[in-house]
């Protein structure tokens, strides 16, 4: 938002003259959507019309290229000269259409959208809310928040949070610098790794599911519902290990300081817990 | 150590299914006891597994007869499948140097295609079998990796916007000081299997944003 403000604030000094598109057409059923914006903002939204319609706010210099190459539709700001400004663009798109956004400086936010989706920028936060089906989030500065989401799920930060609610599906999050939190997630594939951040999995552990949490300077905490089959697996070198007392947790290998397992249930799952300096908690809820 | 993981030298057939039913049995055994070998048939997996994400991987042909130039004939094919003899103080480099070839290209497609990267170790031919030079380079090449992927980054930084080149520099910054503290660690016991795998995992978290960084200086 900051980004968003910033910019506006420099096109507005600069006396740019905005200007409006609004177009709406019809698309196919396998219709995708491929839009990229250099810098500024792009809303999509899933609605029930088998139409999309494009409003954008824009320089009065710019236009906004609509084309169709096959069943990808792309849009994209245009200039005769040099690079487009700032564009705010606010698309509809049919629910179930498969989406993807490309920018540089630019806030995403998607809603309702069922397709797959990939959202990559470099400076702004990706958010999405309602995603339908895999999702493919991607960002170097910016804040990640997803919600929802089936199949394979991917969010790759550099600095910034990573927040990810309502998963279904086969999750890798990774970042750099940064807290990884996921809550309300049900998967038998879980890979999360920061390098400096906390993570939180809070969500099921499932019979033969593998989930993995790593961090190096930061805390890990597991929370799971008592009575799930796993085999725990906890490592640190400069850390501490706690587990509710509901678990029972009885440590059958211990070396001190570095690797330790236990078993909860069958053994079922396998549950990699490793953070390098910080607090490992198993937590019950 | 021997006595203790009498196995280790035997864990790369296991993990390739290659042991007879019988040592396959007894291996088992001794995994259900032993976190360290656990842990490494953990590591030799997702070693195995990372190569089998660059098979996928098929450079650009016009980067190939860059690479095909600098590996020249030192690199032997090794079709997938085949046996991984990697020994625990390999595996931080070997599980570092299975995304060398991501960070290559992307440093190739900077430099045009026919200046070849200093280095790549590990690389995937047109027909898509990887092409390894052997595991003891991996260290080395990483390193060289490290280096020529910085350079790019240096010459071209100014293609990208400041901040966000801050952003990046901090983060290998930070990166680099988790690698510098894995090492302090790992040579007070060099055997230790979570440090080893800790290493290697934050070397790979380096070269995937070494990798990242360069695509975007390449695509900007």
């Amino acid at each position: 938002m900051m980004l968003t403000t910033a910019t506006l604030a420099i096109a507005a000094l600069a006396g740019l003259q905005q200007q409006q598109t609004d177009t709406t057409f019809a698309v196919a059923a396998n219709a995708r959507l491929r839009l990229s914006n250099h810098a500024g903002t792009v809303r999509v939204t899933g609605g029930d019309q088998a139409t999309m319609r494009v409003r954008a706010t824009h320089g009065s210099r710019d236009h906004i290229a609509i084309t169709t190459r096959g069943t990808v539709i792309h849009i994209e700001a245009e200039r005769d000269r040099g690079m487009p400004n700032f564009v705010e663009y606010e698309v509809t798109v049919p629910r179930g259409m498969a989406v993807e956004l490309d920018g540089v400086e630019t806030e995403m936010t998607v809603e309702g959208v069922g397709g797959d989706l990939s959202v990559a920028s470099v400076e702004g936060g990706i958010t999405v809310r309602g995603a339908g089906a895999a999702v493919d989030l991607n960002t170097v500065e910016g804040d990640i928040s997803l919600e929802g989401g089936r199949g394979r799920i991917s969010v790759s930060g550099v600095e910034g949070t990573v927040t990810v609610t309502g998963a279904r599906g086969d999750l890798t999050v990774e970042t750099v610098e940064g807290d990884i939190t996921l809550d309300g997630v049900e998967s038998t594939n879980v890979d999360l790794s920061t390098v400096d951040g906390d993570i939180v999995y809070r969500g099921t552990v499932q019979d033969g599911g593998r989930y993995r949490l790593t961090s190096h300077d930061g805390d890990i905490e597991l929370g799971v519902a008592t009575g799930l089959n796993a085999t725990v697996s906890v490592a640190t070198f400069d850390g501490s290990f706690e587990a509710d007392p509901a678990f029972r947790v009885q440590i059958s290998e211990v070396r001190p300081g570095r690797r330790f397992s236990f078993t909860l249930g069958t053994g079922s799952a396998r549950v990699e817990l490793e953070t390098f300096d910080g607090e490992i908690r198993l937590r019950s809820r | 150590m021997t006595n203790r993981h009498p196995w280790m030298a035997r864990l790369s057939e296991y993990v390739d299914g290659e042991l007879p039913a019988d040592e396959r049995l007894a291996l088992e055994r001794h995994l259900e006891t032993c976190a360290d070998c656990r842990a490494t048939v953990t590591q030799l997996g997702r070693v195995r597994d990372l190569a089998g994400t660059l098979a996928d991987r098929e450079p650009p042909r016009d980067l190939w007869p860059g690479i095909e130039a600098r590996i020249g004939g030192a690199a032997r094919v090794l079709p997938f499948g085949r046996r991984w003899t990697l020994t625990m103080p390999q595996l931080a480099a070997a599980a570092a140097l299975m995304i060398v070839v991501g960070a290559g290209g992307a440093a190739l497609a900077l430099r045009g295609t026919g200046t070849p990267v200093a280095g790549p170790v590990a690389v995937v031919a047109p027909s898509g079998d990887p092409t390894v030079i052997p595991a003891t380079a991996g260290a080395a090449s990483y390193d060289q990796a490290v280096t020529s992927l910085g350079r790019v980054l240096t010459e071209h930084r100014d293609r990208l916007d400041p901040a966000t080149v801050r952003v990046l520099e901090q983060s290998l910054q930070t990166i680099d000081r988790a690698i510098a503290r894995a090492q302090e660690a790992l040579a007070t016991d060099p055997n230790d299997a979570y440090l080893s795998a800790h290493l290697a995992e934050t070397m790979r978290q380096k070269l995937n944003l070494m990798r990242r960084a360069a695509a975007l200086v390449a695509a900007s």
